[in-house]
């Protein structure tokens, strides 16, 4: 008792950083582990299932996780048309890290282009885009995307076009913070002094410098966009069937819920699983950027 | 005679802020010859960096700041050219190493690409060509194993090691003019005696001038032909190496030279600072910008004095040049 009230010398500081360490050393390979197992089913979901995840069994109905029917043995169960739930995630992968990693993708390069130029040049550029970013945020982003998509249609590609402006203010706000401060270092000023034009020092030295910063706000933003898709698809406004995603499979399994759990929790777990991966994963590399 | 390599004429630099204009360079005029090298010295703040800076334009996009004069280099204004025609200044006829080797260079790029991207910039050299100018550079500048660390990181090389590298990057495509920003300073002693000879036998193989800015008298003695000491955005006095520290002219030169620490008088030789410090940048006084700090401050001091010629390439910003300072030194207000 004694011990955790005295004040750390700088041993016992040295120790207890140590021990967090080993625990957070140790736990980044999961989420690694997890990342690729859900990459692996949005590549190769195709061979990996077990059925269709269309295929319908009307004599094998609400089968629980761990039953077996006729046509074989069922993870997950089975739903109310008697599809095997397993192959039906396997098969929502697909879409699901594709809608994430698209707009993520978009996201990030507008995020990332506006922020180093409003953060090097500063000035007029620099105002409008923070405003812009300002505006973007107070604004009911969801209900926006909502009247786009059923105004648009709703169809994956309108998805892959919208689910962006969710997250590129964040990068432009933190990569024109970093760009500011790293605008004023040294070899930014050598780099002038070198004779090399705005474009080279923005894209060789600028850019290069700001890739790790961009890769863990980029994991987490995967998690966000996959979870926005999953709140438009559930609400109907996403994804339509028979395009399949795990947003999609929590919409179509809560009408069973008192009746049968597992149609509707396995998409969600994997939603979840993917959202904390990339999350964890994200810390990790945050720490190792610190020296930790 | 010849036209100088680089004459700066009249060259105002100053800042723009909240609290008023900040005068970081006011008025300095001066020339450097081809092959010459010239010293520039002077505390922290007294504008000796500024005006590096200020002849290539070398402020960031978002500072205020204004600048007016001449900078004729090779014939040309620096100050009113294009800034296309400036990036072919930069880094291809006036190479810049600046204080700190280990920020300098980017930290993710490696080494040889960062020496190659100079070459490339400024000469049409293809990829292969550029990287083997870059190794041979490496070796030029006297890093071992050049081939075998190209690729590496700049972390992975010593302070004395990245100034080095930082030397073979400003001297890639042979400028006619080097300007070495404290680049010593943040070296140890021994490293700092290595960089300097490596700059002097880079100077005298290639030709080219230098420009060395220092606050170490002792550095500007060994790498320098004539020297310029600065005060307060001004320059207070240029003159051959020799002369200078033999027979400043000005009393801040003077105070300057009492205060280099001398190895034969370490134990009872008490240093005497300068007292007071330097005039704040913002709306100074009229009238000598010393004279606060002065021991030979008289009435006419209350006017600024002009730059007067002492002979033998020595001239002062005095009014005692040429009085023989008969003026008893005073009691200073500190």
């Amino acid at each position: 008792m004694a011990s955790s009230v005295s004040i750390l010398d700088d041993a016992g500081r040295l120790g207890h950083v140590s021990r967090l360490t080993r625990v957070r050393g140790s736990g980044w390979w999961i989420w690694v582990a997890l990342l690729a197992v859900i990459v692996l089913f949005a590549i190769a979901g195709n061979w990996i299932a077990p059925f269709e995840h269309t295929a319908q069994e009307p004599r094998a109905k609400f089968l629980r996780p761990l039953e077996s029917s006729d046509a074989g043995f069922h993870l997950f169960g089975t739903d109310e048309l008697g599809r095997d739930v397993f192959s039906k995630v396997i098969a929502g992968a697909r879409l699901t890290v594709f809608i994430g990693v698209a707009a993520t993708l978009i996201g990030a390069s507008v995020g990332t282009a506006l922020g180093m130029l409003a953060g090097y040049r500063g000035g007029w550029i620099d105002r409008i885009v923070m405003r812009l970013t300002e505006a973007q945020t107070a604004m009911p982003m969801f209900l926006i995307a909502l009247l786009l998509i059923s105004s648009l249609g709703p169809s994956v590609w309108n998805l892959i076009a919208i689910l962006p402006t969710y997250i590129w203010p964040t990068f432009a706000r933190l990569i024109r913070a970093e760009t500011i401060r790293m605008r004023s270092s040294q070899f930014i000023e050598a780099a002038i002094a070198l004779g090399c034009t705005t474009r080279t020092i923005l894209w060789r030295h600028l850019f290069p410098n700001l890739g790790s910063r961009i890769g863990i706000l980029a994991a987490i933003s995967v998690g966000q966009v996959i979870l926005a898709e999953a709140g438009l698809s559930f609400i109907g406004a996403g994804v339509q069937s028979p395009d399949v995603t795990w947003g999609l499979l929590i919409s179509g399994g809560r009408k069973y819920l008192t009746v049968a759990w597992w149609p509707t929790v396995f998409p969600g777990v994997f939603a979840g699983i993917t959202v904390f991966a990339l999350n964890g994963l994200a810390r990790r590399f945050t720490d190792v950027g610190r020296g930790v | 005679m010849a036209v100088p390599l680089l004459q700066v004429r009249d060259l105002c630099c100053s800042f723009i802020t909240r609290r008023g204009e900040v005068k970081a360079v006011d008025g300095v005029s001066f020339d450097i010859a081809e092959g010459e090298s010239l010293g520039v010295v002077g505390e922290s703040g007294s504008g000796k960096t500024m005006t590096a800076l200020s002849m290539l334009r070398l402020f960031g996009p978002a500072s205020k700041v204004r600048l007016s004069g001449q900078v004729l280099f090779e014939g040309r204004d620096l100050l009113r050219m294009s800034h296309k025609e400036l990036r072919t200044v930069r880094g291809g006829r006036i190479g810049f190493v600046f204080q700190d080797p280990l920020t300098s260079l980017d930290p993710v790029v490696p080494v040889a690409d960062q020496i190659s991207e100079a070459i490339s910039l400024h000469t049409s050299l293809g990829r292969k060509g550029a990287r083997m100018r870059a190794i041979e550079l490496m070796e030029r500048v006297g890093l071992p194993n050049a081939a075998s660390r190209a690729d590496d990181l700049p972390n992975r090389f010593s302070g004395g090691m990245r100034q080095r590298i930082m030397i073979a990057i400003a001297i890639s495509c042979n400028p006619k003019l080097l300007i070495a920003d404290e680049a010593t300073t943040a070296l140890d002693a021994t490293v700092q005696a290595q960089v300097l000879a490596l700059m002097q036998d880079l100077r005298r193989d290639l030709g080219m001038a230098m420009m060395v800015i220092s606050h170490d008298l002792g550095v500007i003695a060994a790498m320098c032909d004539t020297a310029q000491v600065m005060y307060a955005g001004r320059i207070a006095e240029r003159a051959p190496v020799p002369t200078l520290l033999r027979s400043p002219a000005h009393p801040y030169s003077e105070a300057l030279i009492r205060l280099v620490p001398k190895m034969d008088q370490m134990v009872h030789h008490r240093l005497r600072p300068i007292p007071g410090s330097p005039p704040s940048a913002i709306g100074f006084e009229p009238g000598c910008r010393f004279a606060p700090r002065c021991e030979y401050r008289h009435d006419r001091c209350d006017v600024m004095p002009d730059t007067r010629d002492v002979g033998g390439g020595q001239s002062a910003a005095c009014w005692l040049v040429g009085t023989d300072r008969e003026i008893a030194p005073t009691e200073v207000a500190s």
